[in-house]
Parts: C-alpha cells; sequence; structure tokens
C-alpha cells in the first residue's frame, strides 16, 4: 500500500513501507514529516506511523539553528537560513518594508530569492503581493490619467473622447463611479489571468518534464515576478524592458523552485510567449516586408 | 502501461488548497471577464484573423463561453469544440471543489503518472490542440 509523505506542505511523493524506511534510514525524511495512506483519517508524523523504526539522531547531524550563544554564529548564518522574498515574512517585516525589499530582491537578486522560496501550500501571501502589484500599476496606468482627465475635464486628452468613454458615461452618466469599478473589475480579472497563466506554464514546464514541485511553486514564482512590471512605468523603454525583467525573473524563479534545467524553464516561459507575441511580432515584420515590397 | 492510481485524502497541514484556489480563480476570472463585456469594454481582437484572415486555434473562445453562458450549448460547441470542452471541465472541477469545501470533504489526489502517462498526455493534448485547429480552418472557409 503507497504512502503519501508531505512536508511542510508539500507532498514529496507516494512511498512503500520500505521505501519510507529506507529513506528514514538514509536521513532523507525525518520523523516529524507527516505520512498518509488509505484507511486513515488524517496525517500522522512518521515518528507514530506504524510499522516503522525512528533511527537514533545522527551525532554528526549539523545543527538545523545554530546555538545563539555562539558569538556572530547567528550573524553569520541568518541570511541563508532566511526566508525569501521579504513578502513571505510580511506579518514581521511589516507592509511597507515587505513591498520594497521584495521588489529589490525580486529585480537585482532573484536567484537568491528564489532559491530561499518557502513551498508551504499557502498562496495567499504571492496572491496579496500580485494584488497589490497590480493596485500599483492599475494605480499609475488607469487610475492617475483617467483621474487628471476627470479633474481637468473633457478638453483634455483622447480617453475623454474615445467609444468606450462615450458608452460609460451614457451608462452610468458617472465617471467618478465607473473609473473605481473598472479598476476593481480589471483587478479581479488580472488575478484570475495570473492563475490562468501560471497554469499554462506549468502545464508546459511538466510536459517537458522540468516540474519537480507541484502547481504552487510555479504559481508563486509568476507572482512575485510581477514586481518586474513596476518597470514599466519608465517612459518609452519601460514597459520592453518590464518584459525582459519579468522573464528574465520568471526563469530563474522556475529554475530555482523546480530544480530543474535553465533552458527547459525558459521553454516553459517562452513558449507561450512565442506562440501569443513572438508569432506576432513576426508578422508584423513579414508584413511590412511585404509592404515595402509592394512600394518599390 | 502502469495506470495512476486514485486517492481520496485529506489534506496535509499547510498543504495548498488546490480545490479552493482553483474555485477562486475560476471564478474570479469569469466574473472579470463577464462584468468587463457586459460593459461593453473593449476586448482583444484576434490579430490572427484580422491580419491573415484565417482563425488562429483560440478563435471563437469569447463567444463560445458567452454562448455558453447563455445556454447555447450546441452554438457553443460549434465556434470552438476544445474551449468547450475546457469551459465544460472547469465548470465540472468547480462543481466538484464547491462540494469537496462546503462539505469539508477529502480531496481526490492521483499518484505522480509515470513518465510514460505524462508523454502520452502530452500528445493528446497537443493532438486536440491540432485537429480542434483543423475544424476550426475548415468550418471558417465553408
Amino acid at each position: 500500500m503507497k504512502i503519501w509523505i508531505n512536508r511542510a506542505g508539500q507532498n514529496l511523493g507516494t512511498f512503500t513501507l520500505e521505501e519510507v524506511q529506507q529513506r528514514l534510514d538514509q536521513g532523507q525524511f525525518v520523523a516529524t514529516d507527516l505520512a498518509w495512506q488509505e484507511g486513515m483519517e488524517g496525517w500522522k508524523p512518521l515518528s507514530e506511523f506504524p510499522g516503522l523504526t525512528i533511527p537514533p539522531a545522527r551525532p554528526e547531524s549539523p545543527p538545523l539553528v545554530p546555538p545563539a550563544e555562539t558569538p556572530g554564529a547567528e550573524l553569520a548564518t541568518a541570511p541563508a537560513a532566511e526566508v525569501a522574498p521579504a513578502w513571505e515574512r510580511l506579518s514581521e517585516v511589516g507592509f511597507g518594508k515587505a513591498f520594497f525589499t521584495t521588489f529589490r530582491q525580486i529585480l537585482f537578486e532573484p536567484g537568491q530569492t528564489f532559491a530561499r522560496l518557502p513551498l508551504n501550500g499557502k498562496l495567499g501571501r504571492p496572491t496579496g503581493f500580485f494584488a497589490a502589484v497590480v493596485a500599483l500599476q492599475l494605480l499609475i496606468s488607469l487610475g492617475l490619467p483617467l483621474g487628471l482627465q476627470l479633474a481637468l475635464g473633457p478638453m483634455v486628452g483622447a480617453y475623454s473622447h474615445s467609444e468606450e468613454y462615450e458608452k460609460l458615461a451614457a451608462m452610468t452618466g458617472n465617471l467618478a463611479v465607473v473609473i473605481p469599478l473598472m479598476i476593481i473589475v480589471g483587478f479581479v480579472f488580472m488575478i484570475g489571468v495570473n492563475f490562468l497563466v501560471a497554469g499554462i506554464y506549468h502545464l508546459v514546464l511538466t510536459l517537458l518534464g522540468g516540474a519537480t514541485k507541484a502547481y504552487e511553486g510555479t504559481y508563486k514564482v509568476i507572482c512575485y515576478s510581477q514586481a518586474a512590471q513596476i518597470v514599466s512605468v519608465i517612459p518609452c523603454v519601460g514597459p520592453i524592458a518590464a518584459i525582459i525583467w519579468y522573464l528574465i525573473a520568471a526563469i530563474t524563479g522556475l529554475q530555482k523552485v523546480h530544480q530543474t534545467e535553465g533552458w527547459k524553464a525558459a521553454l516553459a516561459i517562452l513558449i507561450p510567449y512565442f506562440l501569443c507575441i513572438g508569432t506576432a511580432v513576426a508578422l508584423t515584420i513579414f508584413l511590412v516586408a511585404q509592404a515595402q515590397k509592394e512600394m518599390r | 502501461m502502469k495506470a495512476m492510481r486514485r486517492f481520496c485524502r485529506p489534506l496535509a497541514p499547510n498543504e495548498m488548497d488546490f480545490e479552493g484556489w482553483f474555485l477562486f480563480g475560476s471564478a474570479a476570472l469569469a466574473v472579470g471577464s463577464l462584468t468587463w463585456l457586459a460593459w461593453g469594454l473593449p476586448w482583444p481582437r484576434c490579430w490572427v484573423r484580422h491580419l491573415l484572415g484565417v482563425p488562429c486555434p483560440t478563435c471563437g473562445s469569447t463567444r463560445c463561453a458567452l454562448a455558453f453562458a447563455h445556454g447555447d450549448l450546441r452554438h457553443a460547441i460549434a465556434l470552438n469544440p476544445l474551449m468547450f470542452c475546457v469551459y465544460a471541465a472547469t465548470i465540472g472541477y468547480d462543481c466538484y471543489a464547491s462540494v469537496v469545501l462546503l462539505f469539508r470533504l477529502p480531496r481526490v489526489r492521483f499518484e505522480s503518472p509515470p513518465a510514460a502517462i505524462k508523454r502520452s498526455l502530452g500528445i493528446m493534448v497537443a493532438a486536440a490542440i491540432a485537429l480542434n485547429w483543423f475544424y476550426l480552418l475548415t468550418s471558417y472557409s465553408r
């Protein structure tokens, strides 16, 4: 009968009793890992699982936490053990610090950050970060120009003369209601899309044989990689730079989290991109070339 | 070929509640999209169809979803059979997710599939996309 093993919310796979015992003896599993098999009502630590013998603690095994009384030990080892990005420690660090530190970590040290990403099954934190980034983006890219137009009147800007504006204005007669509603709907929509996008990346990575962790790993990487989108607020080069930065962060993240080859992580992200954007670019180039040929 | 074994098991402490997140994600996507469309806001158009005059593999997805939402299943299948299957599967999974969440039931999980099954699934997905596109191309030319 197969036994499911779980550590800190992360499934480690299904094993026979002999395989579990073997891994316990080798130190791959620990007594606190949880186990479940058919017929059981809930999960039990391996130490309480029938039919298993917990090997005595190995004297040569290094302690998980360095003794606090050792001078300098805490300073020397704490950053390596620290969970990253900072948003994962939101309650300890506080909103502002966690938000901006996460941006810095994802933008400038994605490899180190994603290597320390905890896979504990909790998706609320990454979804919260993604939502905060989307809110910031919407505020900057949609709320600010629309707010300005609302304040300055219909004589400024093109949006006030657009068909969408007319439709919305005719429908509600009050832009002050429409703008927040658009932001809320766009916000909900983007959160839903993000689940889907992460699912597509995970599917491609699975088909390439590179997915070693569950969907949550991919989802977390995609949520935190959105930090790169903030670069898009820079005029002119911003949107392109944001895409490139996002791709680098997401590919690095998938590679680190799934402990897979870089090319597999890159293909998992780039195949959907090539299918959607790459083909569009190629077609545009083709059409421009055709038009130039006709002009000659 | 060794088949994938199915289990009904409780979630481990701190394990991702896949059903809950799937339900939340799909509902957010559906509510967001339908509200957006109901307001008549701009919706991305298919550039392949616009530029080349032929449908892309996902052409008709939005219209299929709208026909599905209105209960016009025959029309929805005709618009994009693959997307119809995806929407139907999503609704089916959402129903299952709602039931297990509501009654706090054990969750259906499959043993990690062997490489051969993963490969077969990959081929099946690719074949379904190709067949669907072929159908769209032929139905569009008629």
